[in-house]
Protein backbone atom coordinates (compact mmCIF):
# COMPACT_ATOMS: atom_id res chain seq x y z
CA UNK A 1 0.00 0.00 0.00
CA UNK A 2 1.18 3.54 -0.68
CA UNK A 3 0.57 5.81 1.71
CA UNK A 4 -0.62 9.23 -0.40
CA UNK A 5 -4.25 9.91 0.07
CA UNK A 6 -4.96 12.92 -1.61
CA UNK A 7 -5.48 13.28 -5.48
CA UNK A 8 -5.38 16.94 -6.36
CA UNK A 9 -6.12 20.03 -4.11
CA UNK A 10 -9.14 21.40 -5.32
CA UNK A 11 -8.52 25.08 -3.55
CA UNK A 12 -6.91 26.90 -1.16
CA UNK A 13 -6.74 29.86 0.58
CA UNK A 14 -3.01 30.33 2.29
CA UNK A 15 -3.07 29.97 6.27
CA UNK A 16 -6.78 29.41 5.79
CA UNK A 17 -8.19 26.48 4.67
CA UNK A 18 -7.81 23.91 1.58
CA UNK A 19 -10.04 20.88 -0.07
CA UNK A 20 -8.16 18.24 -0.87
CA UNK A 21 -9.98 15.62 -3.22
CA UNK A 22 -9.05 11.63 -2.55
CA UNK A 23 -10.51 8.60 -5.28
CA UNK A 24 -11.53 6.06 -3.99
CA UNK A 25 -10.57 3.17 -6.11
CA UNK A 26 -11.45 -0.45 -5.35
CA UNK A 27 -7.75 -1.66 -7.07
CA UNK A 28 -5.96 -0.15 -3.63
CA UNK A 29 -4.86 -3.21 -1.73
CA UNK A 30 -6.54 -2.83 1.66
CA UNK A 31 -9.86 -3.59 0.64
CA UNK A 32 -8.74 -7.42 -0.04
CA UNK A 33 -9.14 -7.64 3.46
CA UNK A 34 -11.30 -4.63 4.34
CA UNK A 35 -13.78 -6.15 4.02
CA UNK A 36 -14.02 -9.22 1.73
CA UNK A 37 -17.47 -9.02 1.22
CA UNK A 38 -17.95 -5.71 2.24
CA UNK A 39 -15.50 -2.80 1.23
CA UNK A 40 -14.98 -0.43 3.18
CA UNK A 41 -12.16 2.49 3.16
CA UNK A 42 -10.39 2.15 6.79
CA UNK A 43 -11.26 5.32 9.19
CA UNK A 44 -7.95 6.40 10.11
CA UNK A 45 -7.01 6.46 6.88
CA UNK A 46 -10.04 9.31 6.68
CA UNK A 47 -7.88 11.11 9.36
CA UNK A 48 -4.36 10.39 7.88
CA UNK A 49 -5.85 11.64 4.36
CA UNK A 50 -7.44 15.30 6.21
CA UNK A 51 -4.03 15.21 7.48
CA UNK A 52 -2.18 14.91 4.69
CA UNK A 53 -4.17 17.76 3.11
CA UNK A 54 -3.79 19.73 6.38
CA UNK A 55 0.33 19.36 6.27
CA UNK A 56 0.22 20.33 2.64
CA UNK A 57 -1.67 23.50 3.26
CA UNK A 58 0.54 24.41 6.22
CA UNK A 59 3.82 24.00 4.83
CA UNK A 60 2.53 25.43 1.67
CA UNK A 61 1.44 28.59 3.59
CA UNK A 62 4.97 28.63 5.35
CA UNK A 63 6.95 28.70 1.79
CA UNK A 64 7.93 24.64 2.33
CA UNK A 65 10.39 25.96 5.14
CA UNK A 66 8.59 23.70 7.55
CA UNK A 67 6.73 19.46 7.34
CA UNK A 68 4.43 19.16 9.38
CA UNK A 69 4.06 15.88 11.43
CA UNK A 70 0.66 14.65 13.60
CA UNK A 71 1.09 14.07 16.70
CA UNK A 72 -2.45 14.52 18.07
CA UNK A 73 -5.68 13.48 17.21
CA UNK A 74 -9.00 14.94 18.96
CA UNK A 75 -12.40 13.66 18.09
CA UNK A 76 -12.74 12.23 15.06
CA UNK A 77 -16.03 10.96 14.24
CA UNK A 78 -17.00 8.56 11.41
CA UNK A 79 -20.53 8.89 10.18
CA UNK A 80 -21.37 7.04 7.45
CA UNK A 81 -19.17 4.11 5.34
CA UNK A 82 -16.77 5.12 2.17
CA UNK A 83 -16.74 2.15 -0.57
CA UNK A 84 -14.88 2.20 -3.97
CA UNK A 85 -16.22 4.34 -6.81
CA UNK A 86 -17.00 7.41 -3.55
CA UNK A 87 -14.98 10.57 -3.63
CA UNK A 88 -13.71 12.13 -0.76
CA UNK A 89 -13.90 15.92 -0.39
CA UNK A 90 -11.48 16.56 2.29
CA UNK A 91 -12.04 20.10 3.71
CA UNK A 92 -9.36 21.50 6.32
CA UNK A 93 -9.32 24.72 7.84
CA UNK A 94 -5.78 26.23 9.77
CA UNK A 95 -6.75 26.49 13.69
CA UNK A 96 -3.64 27.65 14.62
CA UNK A 97 -0.05 28.11 13.04
CA UNK A 98 2.97 29.45 14.83
CA UNK A 99 7.06 28.42 14.43
CA UNK A 100 6.13 25.55 16.91
CA UNK A 101 3.09 23.62 15.78
CA UNK A 102 0.08 23.79 13.78
CA UNK A 103 -3.52 22.45 14.13
CA UNK A 104 -6.39 21.87 11.60
CA UNK A 105 -9.87 21.08 12.01
CA UNK A 106 -11.63 18.93 9.12
CA UNK A 107 -14.16 17.27 7.05
CA UNK A 108 -14.74 14.36 4.73
CA UNK A 109 -18.06 14.29 2.48
CA UNK A 110 -19.55 12.21 -0.26
CA UNK A 111 -21.19 13.94 -2.86
CA UNK A 112 -22.07 16.63 -0.13
CA UNK A 113 -22.81 14.37 2.56
CA UNK A 114 -20.54 14.41 5.88
CA UNK A 115 -19.26 11.30 6.51
CA UNK A 116 -16.55 11.81 8.65
CA UNK A 117 -15.11 15.13 11.27
CA UNK A 118 -12.38 15.74 12.92
CA UNK A 119 -12.00 18.53 15.28
CA UNK A 120 -8.47 18.79 15.84
CA UNK A 121 -5.13 17.61 14.31
CA UNK A 122 -2.11 19.11 16.09
CA UNK A 123 0.98 18.55 14.06
CA UNK A 124 4.44 19.60 15.46
CA UNK A 125 6.63 21.30 12.51
CA UNK A 126 10.36 20.35 11.48
CA UNK A 127 12.30 23.08 9.91
CA UNK A 128 13.63 22.58 6.41
CA UNK A 129 16.77 23.32 5.47
CA UNK A 130 17.00 26.71 3.07
CA UNK A 131 19.32 24.24 0.49
CA UNK A 132 15.81 22.18 0.80
CA UNK A 133 12.98 23.99 0.24
CA UNK A 134 13.03 23.39 -3.56
CA UNK A 135 12.54 19.58 -3.03
CA UNK A 136 9.57 19.98 -1.11
CA UNK A 137 7.83 22.98 -2.95
CA UNK A 138 8.26 20.71 -6.11
CA UNK A 139 7.07 17.26 -4.46
CA UNK A 140 4.60 19.92 -2.92
CA UNK A 141 3.28 21.35 -6.23
CA UNK A 142 3.36 17.90 -7.83
CA UNK A 143 0.81 15.97 -5.13
CA UNK A 144 -1.35 18.91 -5.72
CA UNK A 145 -2.08 17.50 -8.68
CA UNK A 146 -1.66 21.48 -10.17
CA UNK A 147 1.49 20.96 -11.93
CA UNK A 148 0.20 24.16 -13.95
CA UNK A 149 -0.71 26.34 -11.23
CA UNK A 150 2.91 27.64 -10.53
CA UNK A 151 5.91 28.77 -12.30
CA UNK A 152 9.29 27.78 -10.94
CA UNK A 153 10.37 31.63 -10.80
CA UNK A 154 9.24 33.30 -7.72
CA UNK B 1 -2.22 -7.83 23.82
CA UNK B 2 -1.09 -8.17 20.24
CA UNK B 3 1.77 -7.96 18.27
CA UNK B 4 2.68 -6.27 15.10
CA UNK B 5 6.28 -6.77 13.58
CA UNK B 6 7.53 -3.46 11.65
CA UNK B 7 9.36 -4.33 8.41
CA UNK B 8 11.46 -2.29 5.84
CA UNK B 9 9.43 -4.32 3.37
CA UNK B 10 6.23 -2.18 3.50
CA UNK B 11 5.09 -0.49 0.62
CA UNK B 12 3.59 2.29 2.65
CA UNK B 13 7.29 3.42 4.14
CA UNK B 14 8.58 4.60 0.69
CA UNK B 15 6.48 7.80 1.09
CA UNK B 16 6.35 7.94 4.89
CA UNK B 17 8.67 8.89 4.89
CA UNK B 18 11.20 9.28 2.07
CA UNK B 19 14.43 8.93 3.51
CA UNK B 20 12.84 8.76 7.13
CA UNK B 21 10.50 5.30 7.25
CA UNK B 22 8.39 5.48 10.28
CA UNK B 23 5.16 3.54 11.18
CA UNK B 24 2.27 5.77 10.04
CA UNK B 25 0.54 6.67 13.43
CA UNK B 26 -2.95 6.38 11.77
CA UNK B 27 -2.27 2.66 10.68
CA UNK B 28 -1.14 2.41 14.73
CA UNK B 29 -4.52 3.52 15.54
CA UNK B 30 -5.81 1.32 12.55
CA UNK B 31 -3.72 -1.66 15.33
CA UNK B 32 -4.99 -1.04 18.42
CA UNK B 33 -8.54 -0.53 16.47
CA UNK B 34 -8.41 -4.57 15.06
CA UNK B 35 -6.84 -5.71 17.75
CA UNK B 36 -10.25 -4.36 20.08
CA UNK B 37 -11.92 -5.51 17.10
CA UNK B 38 -10.92 -9.19 17.77
CA UNK B 39 -11.98 -8.82 21.37
CA UNK B 40 -15.12 -7.94 20.54
CA UNK B 41 -15.28 -11.53 17.93
CA UNK B 42 -14.34 -13.61 20.75
CA UNK B 43 -16.40 -12.31 23.37
CA UNK B 44 -19.70 -12.64 21.09
CA UNK B 45 -19.08 -15.87 20.17
CA UNK B 46 -17.46 -15.29 16.73
CA UNK B 47 -20.60 -13.69 15.90
CA UNK B 48 -19.97 -10.02 15.38
CA UNK B 49 -16.81 -7.25 14.41
CA UNK B 50 -16.64 -3.89 15.39
CA UNK B 51 -16.36 -1.06 12.97
CA UNK B 52 -14.69 2.24 14.25
CA UNK B 53 -17.37 4.92 14.92
CA UNK B 54 -15.00 7.44 17.07
CA UNK B 55 -11.13 8.27 17.51
CA UNK B 56 -10.43 10.67 20.35
CA UNK B 57 -7.45 11.96 22.76
CA UNK B 58 -4.53 9.98 20.53
CA UNK B 59 -1.18 11.16 20.99
CA UNK B 60 1.87 10.12 19.09
CA UNK B 61 4.49 10.09 21.66
CA UNK B 62 7.54 8.16 19.78
CA UNK B 63 7.89 7.33 16.02
CA UNK B 64 8.04 3.19 15.22
CA UNK B 65 10.31 1.97 12.58
CA UNK B 66 11.66 -0.81 10.92
CA UNK B 67 12.93 -3.82 12.74
CA UNK B 68 10.76 -2.54 15.80
CA UNK B 69 8.54 -5.14 17.44
CA UNK B 70 5.31 -3.36 18.28
CA UNK B 71 3.10 -4.54 21.03
CA UNK B 72 -0.15 -3.81 21.06
CA UNK B 73 -2.79 -3.19 24.60
CA UNK B 74 -6.62 -2.81 24.47
CA UNK B 75 -8.97 -2.43 27.19
CA UNK B 76 -12.74 -2.57 26.33
CA UNK B 77 -13.78 0.12 28.85
CA UNK B 78 -17.52 -0.57 28.73
CA UNK B 79 -20.27 -2.62 26.17
CA UNK B 80 -23.50 -1.67 25.17
CA UNK B 81 -26.17 -2.87 23.07
CA UNK B 82 -24.70 -1.27 19.70
CA UNK B 83 -20.84 -1.35 20.71
CA UNK B 84 -18.23 -1.05 22.37
CA UNK B 85 -15.67 1.64 24.38
CA UNK B 86 -12.26 1.13 24.45
CA UNK B 87 -8.69 2.70 24.94
CA UNK B 88 -5.20 1.46 23.61
CA UNK B 89 -1.42 2.07 22.97
CA UNK B 90 1.62 0.52 21.48
CA UNK B 91 4.95 0.21 22.85
CA UNK B 92 8.41 -0.85 21.72
CA UNK B 93 10.66 -2.49 23.99
CA UNK B 94 8.35 -1.54 26.54
CA UNK B 95 8.65 1.97 25.83
CA UNK B 96 5.29 3.93 25.28
CA UNK B 97 4.75 5.32 21.27
CA UNK B 98 1.25 5.86 20.87
CA UNK B 99 -1.74 6.48 23.23
CA UNK B 100 -5.48 6.10 22.15
CA UNK B 101 -7.49 7.54 24.84
CA UNK B 102 -10.86 6.92 24.18
CA UNK B 103 -12.39 5.32 20.69
CA UNK B 104 -15.77 3.65 19.91
CA UNK B 105 -16.62 0.63 17.45
CA UNK B 106 -19.95 -0.52 16.44
CA UNK B 107 -20.94 -4.04 16.04
CA UNK B 108 -21.50 -5.39 12.67
CA UNK B 109 -22.52 -9.28 12.50
CA UNK B 110 -19.39 -10.78 10.48
CA UNK B 111 -21.36 -12.25 7.84
CA UNK B 112 -21.86 -9.03 6.48
CA UNK B 113 -18.16 -8.19 5.96
CA UNK B 114 -17.14 -11.30 5.44
CA UNK B 115 -17.29 -15.16 4.94
CA UNK B 116 -17.38 -16.57 8.75
CA UNK B 117 -15.47 -19.53 8.14
CA UNK B 118 -12.57 -17.39 6.68
CA UNK B 119 -12.85 -14.97 9.99
CA UNK B 120 -12.94 -18.06 12.48
CA UNK B 121 -9.81 -19.58 10.13
CA UNK B 122 -7.68 -16.01 10.79
CA UNK B 123 -8.80 -15.83 14.68
CA UNK B 124 -7.42 -19.34 14.83
CA UNK B 125 -3.96 -18.30 13.47
CA UNK B 126 -3.57 -15.56 15.10
CA UNK B 127 -4.40 -16.81 18.79
CA UNK B 128 -1.94 -19.98 17.52
CA UNK B 129 -4.86 -22.34 17.82
CA UNK B 130 -3.90 -25.82 16.59
CA UNK B 131 -4.38 -25.83 13.18
CA UNK B 132 -7.99 -25.98 11.04
CA UNK B 133 -9.59 -26.17 7.91
CA UNK B 134 -6.68 -27.74 5.15
CA UNK B 135 -4.25 -28.44 7.57
CA UNK B 136 -6.44 -30.81 10.06
CA UNK B 137 -6.37 -34.29 9.71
Amino acid sequence: MRFLFFDLIEDFTKGREAIGIKNISVGEEFFIHHYSRLPVFPEPLIIEALAQVGGWAISTSLNYRYLAIMVMIDEAKFFKPVHPGDQLRLKIEITEMNEYGAAIRGTAAVKGEIVARVERIYFTLFAVPSTHTHIIKKAYTFSSGRFWAESDDE
Amino acid sequence: MGVKSVTMSEDFLADHFPSFPIMPGVLQVEAISQLASWLVYATKDYSVKGVIAEIDKVKFKDPVKPGDQMTIEVNIISWDAEGVSFRGNTKVNGKTKTVLDSGRLNFIPVEKLEDPRETREHFSVLIREKPRGIFSP
